[in-house]
């Protein structure tokens, strides 16, 4: 909007230095030299980013490292709990979501505008049916009172299910206390990864949008290229997430 | 437009193969049914070694096909290999710290204050302890283990 209020006061084609508007393609903010420059500024900008993600989750990571070297039992019955054919699945709707997006990003380099959507729609749909799967843990969690830390409440149901699970762990009988810190692990790290997923559904439609605007082209497809990197990291975030979580013996 | 610089104008991406992209999916999936299977085989200590090991092959996987890290500028690699490094610097110092808590130091008797984190010096009581080696977090789990669902 800038370069085009810029490009109309000045003078036609008048020098090339960067006061001038038009001074290359359409999507070249004026800021930039070169449709490099300015996808390159995109990718560093997007790598700074994921790098800070990294960071905001290992707090949560050690965190949890932490809870089980002072509480293994706990864990280990807390794993039990969790229903890692639920995680296994949703481990495999992830990574067929990042594969989708990769694909989407491809087509999008070659200027194959309708790929693109095609792709980034399996990739919503994917990231949808995550948080479905998700929404069933969580509801039955809620609903047996298997809640983290002074919420845990478990009801006659719930009670059940947390013996058989310490009878199928190395536990055996009795019940560590800290299996609420456990939950509150589990909650955190699936609840904010959980929400990334949503950011990135959020995301998607967007760029599905502009996508089918027509914005991009094979010269000018960043917003894909890095959407679809964000992506990714949610992916590699729950890769570590379901062995973690769902399968301590 | 001034081109004299010598570097590129327009974007030339890498284009990776659909084969190479379907193939790391299936090593990706194959990988997960590997951790599960790993998960059944009873290895002790060893079986969370092994399934981080194998949850950083696969993330190694989609860093290096699916992030396009293979064909990504070195400098922006940096960036993101040196936040996977100084999250070891985190977890290592946090390790170091949280897990000698309440172990009894063999030299010197001390230990420990599960609670603060200082350090208390050794006594008589707690050197003739050292055989029934340490006053674990884990012993004080079970003496605590009530029934969840009752009152504290």
């Amino acid at each position: 909007m800038t370069t085009e209020a810029v490009a109309s006061s000045a003078p036609p084609g008048g020098d090339h230095h960067h006061d001038s508007g038009h001074h290359g393609p359409e999507f070249l903010a004026h800021h930039f030299d070169t449709p490099v420059q300015q996808f390159d500024a995109a990718k560093l900008g997007m790598w700074l980013f994921l790098a800070q993600e990294v960071l905001f989750f290992s707090g949560l990571f050690v965190a949890y490292a932490v809870f089980r070297n002072w509480y293994p039992a706990a864990f280990s019955v807390g794993s039990h709990l969790l229903d890692w054919r639920m995680g296994a699945l949703n481990t495999v709707v992830l990574l067929l979501s990042s594969f989708t997006a990769a694909m989407a990003v491809r087509s999008s380099q070659q200027g194959n505008q309708k790929q693109t959507s095609t792709y980034l729609i399996i990739t919503i749909v994917c990231a949808f049916a995550f948080m479905v799967v998700k929404y069933f843990e969580y509801s039955h969690k809620i609903h047996v009172g298997i809640l983290p830390g002074s919420l845990w409440n478990p009801t006659a149901e719930g009670l059940e299910e947390v013996k058989a699970a310490a009878a199928t762990s190395y536990v055996g009988e009795g019940l560590p206390y800290h299996i609420r810190t456990f939950f509150g692990i589990y909650f955190v790290m699936t609840g904010l990864h959980g929400i990334h997923v949503l950011v990135g559904i959020g995301v998607f439609i967007w760029i599905l949008k502009r996508n089918m605007r027509g914005e991009f082209t094979r010269e000018h497809f960043t917003a894909v290229d890095i959407s679809a990197l964000y992506w990714h990291l949610v992916d590699l975030i729950w890769i570590y997430l379901f062995p973690l979580l769902y399968l301590i013996d | 437009m001034d081109h004299s610089s010598g570097e590129e104008y327009d974007v030339h991406a890498h284009v990776t193969s659909v084969r190479t992209y379907i193939l790391v999916f299936a090593a990706l999936l194959a990988l997960t049914g590997l951790t599960v299977l790993a998960y059944n085989v009873r290895l002790g200590d060893y079986n969370l070694l092994v399934a981080v090991l194998i949850a950083t092959l696969k993330a190694s996987l989609v860093c290096t096909w699916f992030m396009h890290l293979k064909y990504e500028k070195a400098f922006n690699t940096a960036f993101f290999v040196g936040s996977l490094i100084f999250v070891g610097v985190f977890f290592a110092y946090t390790m170091n710290d949280t897990s000698e808590r309440t172990r009894v130091n063999e030299f010197s008797g001390g230990r420990i204050d599960p609670k603060t984190g200082g350090y208390t010096h050794g006594t008589a009581p707690v050197l003739a302890e050292q055989g029934s080696e340490e006053l674990s977090l884990e012993a004080k789990e079970s003496s605590d283990a009530a029934e969840p669902g009752s009152p504290e």
